[in-house]
């Protein structure tokens, strides 16, 4: 008896039948999950990341608002923010650094922001919805052609150097971004940010 | 009497591991003849014939998927690529916080590696939520398709950082087993399947310039510029010198302009094809202490579906450049060939394993349990057959604009006969995404994304148009 | 304050273990009361120095400038941000934590301006993971008026 036990435990060995040896999934509550700091520096990898995100763009707006262009006049210039290009080959989303950049900008009070390009579309409808539907009165619906035109608009780029060796992977990246007077067509400021970023294996 | 006992319960023990017994090819042989008989109905009947447990794997969601996609089932189809992205979800938790226990799961030499349960090649796992990105834009939602595109690139970072830990720990474990052998050293070992000039081309096993280039496309029909712009460079690093990817990236600024004159961007993807089988190879290998053991090992067979190739597609008198962007087949060959390091040295240890135990049981004069030790290894020794096979082996793209309307599509099937199509153009960008397996087509009628078009998505199910040789073949002839 | 002592650790072997050894009986390195008045540290700083601070107001925004120091002969590396208040003592948005690479003996100026004309005064936050010690607790010593920057 002692030896078909033997031969069976041999057997099982041998085939090892994996089958139900699943990752078990991890119980609904008291996982390793815990809300952190949103602001924190964060270096889980080197890829483009939520504090590269944040010091761009901080230190484009601490710069532009010191532009002198912005200050002095009698009223706020009001600004549209066209395309930052993405010249690297990550998946970086340059809208959402604008965004940041518009939102503390605003905030800042020293500069208002006209709809842009993206946001035009959803403008237009909803100017043509209150005026051609005939459902709404006529005393609250927004007139048409009185939308105001921006006097500097923002556009901008980010590109990056990699380098990489077995141990080393380096990345750099470059942000700028420049404010043009539309009128005359003057870059009234211009800023770039650089980050420095290397792993070692 | 109780020797018949024991000999029935060590077969019924390692008959009753389907894994261990099962053989994919065989399997799937029936699956894919239906396919190519434009019968993906009976395809599907065969597919669930042979998986009649409650149990199901990853691979069966992952066929299901496409055999319901090619019926013009896309939410259908959805919903199976969906719980097969569930699946490869959970292999990602693992990757990003435990990799250490996958990477044991892989170097665990005492297991088959077709006993383990499915998990996925990588090619696999990146092209699936591709491919569910395009039936998402098949039902219309087009903000659905950008999160599995989203998912697509994050998915091969995960991909590419387990990969690297992969290539270390084969390295360090060859090391330690004093295990040079390459498969080279394999007598009669098929090495040109492993390292012909796609193989070769190709920068991993796991990135495909089709994944980039739809994210390019899509982010595009999105107006999200900066993330479509490193999509189409993507594509273009993976893929250097294909015109067709590098209009992507030049042109991304004026297309814009196109747009406003009414014209819509079509993105037509042709799927060839059938992604290669794998199948086992005996190869006889001095093992130290043993002698010689017959040790089987996974072969690509050759894959002449592979060979489809378009240059151009005829959109009625327009002509589309078409241009080869993701070879499967050699993706999947690639895959192998990296593969091969670490399934040698498992495959050696196992060998010498069940040759010590073997001899010692011969030595004994126990028959029995000799007899047991041959039955076991008998089913082990034929190797890893799995692979999702209802993919397509390759895929080529083309890119026109053409104001919205009705036109024919013109373009010859794999044995040359012209076959014509009628296709309706709409929205601001769309996918027309045409299947050709051997002689016969699916083609999808496809919404275009209504983002900046106010209309009702019209939706039209995709159906096979019979083999070329066939029904129209005959309609030419009445 | 031990002058041989602190030069010894100035000098900073490479070696952690040492350091934090004498960091527990070391008193905490000495700032100007202006300095220690606007900076905020999570820990101690014990490598890393804020040595002067300058605060100009232009075009009705906070301009602040902020010298910090590496008296160490090895990299050091610091968070920061300014925390900015406005004249009710009402913080403003919080900003992101800023990481900064020092060199050994090198200065290095942080530059910043309010992001909003309300701000009237600020903190600065500094923060570096590998050469704070906690504050003795025990002794619930509030931080005493340092003397002259030691160098």
């Amino acid at each position: 008896m002692r030896r078909v036990a033997k031969l069976l435990v041999v057997t099982s060995l041998l085939a090892g039948c994996a089958t139900g040896s699943g990752p078990t999934s991890p119980p609904l509550v008291g996982g390793n999950v815990q809300y952190g700091d949103a602001k924190a520096v964060e270096t889980v990898t080197n890829t483009f990341g939520s504090t590269d995100l944040q010091m761009i763009a901080e230190s484009m707006t601490r710069s532009m608002l010191q532009s002198p262009a912005l200050h002095g006049g009698k009223r706020r210039p009001l600004v549209t923010v066209n395309e930052v290009k993405n010249k690297t080959s990550e998946y970086i989303d340059t809208r959402a650094i604008t965004d940041s950049i518009l939102t503390q900008m605003t905030k800042s009070g020293v500069v208002r922001f006209v709809v842009d390009t993206a946001d035009m579309q959803d403008q237009t409808e909803e100017l043509a919805r209150q005026n051609q539907s005939g459902l709404y009165k006529k005393s609250t619906s927004k007139k048409m052609g009185r939308m105001e035109g921006a006097d500097y608009r923002l556009v901008g780029s980010i590109s990056s150097i990699t380098k990489r060796t077995q141990d080393i992977h380096d990345v750099y990246y470059k942000f700028s971004l420049r404010l043009t007077e539309i009128e005359s067509g003057v870059v009234e400021w211009a800023d770039e940010k650089e980050i420095r970023k290397t792993t070692t294996r | 009497m109780g020797r018949l006992a024991v000999v029935l319960v060590v077969t019924l023990f390692t008959a009753g591991c389907a894994g261990a017994m099962r053989s994919y090819n065989t399997e799937l042989r029936e699956t894919t003849q239906m396919v190519a008989a434009s019968r993906p109905d009976l395809a599907l009947q065969v597919l669930e014939q042979n998986n009649t447990s409650a149990d199901k794997d990853l691979l069966y969601h992952l066929e299901k998927g496409s055999l319901l996609r090619l019926q013009g089932e896309f939410a259908d189809s959805r919903q199976q690529w969906l719980e097969a992205d569930r699946r490869v979800r959970e292999w990602e938790d693992l990757a990003r916080s435990n990799p250490g226990k996958l990477l044991g799961d892989i170097g665990s030499l005492l297991v088959n590696d077709k006993v383990r349960p499915y998990e996925g090649y990588d090619y696999e796992k990146v092209l699936l939520t591709a491919l569910l990105a395009m039936d998402h834009m098949a039902l219309g939602e087009w903000d659905a398709a950008r999160t599995e595109i989203k998912k697509t690139h994050e998915r091969e970072a995960i991909i590419a950082e387990f990969h690297a830990k992969k290539v270390i720990q084969e390295e360090e474990e060859a090391k330690k087993r004093h295990s040079t052998r390459t498969v080279k050293e394999l007598q009669g070992y098929p090495v040109e399947t492993l390292s012909d000039a796609q193989v070769i081309a190709l920068k991993n096993g796991y990135q495909n310039a089709f994944s980039h280039y739809l994210a390019g496309f899509v982010y595009e029909a999105l107006n999200e510029p900066s993330l479509a712009a490193p999509g189409y460079r993507q594509a273009i690093e993976l893929r250097p010198d294909v015109a067709v990817l590098e209009e992507g990236l030049k042109q991304l600024d004026q297309r814009r302009s196109r747009a406003a004159a009414g014209k819509t961007d079509v993105l037509f993807v042709v799927e060839g094809g059938m992604a290669p089988g794998r199948s086992s190879m005996m190869i006889p290998l001095p093992v130290p202490t043993v002698g010689l053991v017959s040790i089987s090992f996974p072969v690509i067979p050759n894959n002449p579906t592979a060979d489809y190739r378009l240059s151009t597609l005829m959109v009625d008198d327009n002509t589309v450049p078409m241009a080869l962007v993701t070879h499967v087949d050699a993706m999947a060959r690639r895959t192998l060939a990296d593969d091969m390091p670490g399934i040698i040295v498992r495959s050696m240890v196992r060998a010498a394993t069940k040759g010590l135990a073997q001899r010692q049981t011969n030595k004994k004069g126990n028959e029995l349990a000799s007899l047991a030790i041959m039955l076991t290894g008998l089913v082990m020794e034929s190797a890893d057959e799995r692979s999702w096979r209802t993919l397509p082996a390759t895929i080529q793209l083309g890119r026109a604009a053409f104001k919205p309307g009705k036109y024919t599509l013109r373009f010859p099937a794999a044995n040359g006969t012209l076959v014509s199509l009628p296709i309706e153009v709409s929205g601001r960008h769309q996918i027309i995404p045409i299947r050709v397996v051997d002689n016969t087509l699916y083609v999808a009628s496809t919404p275009g994304s209504a983002h900046g078009v106010v209309q009702e998505a019209v939706l039209e199910k995709e159906r096979p148009v019979a083999p070329v040789g066939g029904k129209v073949g005959k309609k030419k002839k009445e | 304050m031990g002058d041989g002592l602190w030069s010894k650790w100035v000098l900073g072997s490479g070696m952690v273990v040492v350091m934090v050894g004498l960091a527990a009986c070391q008193p905490p390195p000495q700032r100007s009361a202006a300095i220690a008045s606007k900076v905020e540290e999570l820990g101690v700083m014990l490598d890393v120095q804020p040595v002067e601070l300058r605060v100009v107001r232009r075009n009705n925004l906070l301009h602040v400038q902020a010298e910090v120091f590496n008296p160490t002969t090895q990299d050091q590396s610091v968070s920061y941000r300014f925390r900015w208040v406005d004249a009710a003592g009402f913080v403003l948005d919080e900003e992101a934590w800023k990481p900064l690479l020092l060199h050994g003996q090198q200065r290095q100026f942080l530059r910043t301006v309010a992001p909003a004309p309300q701000a009237v005064d600020f903190r600065l936050e500094m923060h570096a993971p590998n050469n704070s010690v906690p504050v003795d607790i025990a002794a619930n010593q509030p931080r005493q008026p340092w003397n002259e920057v030691v160098r």
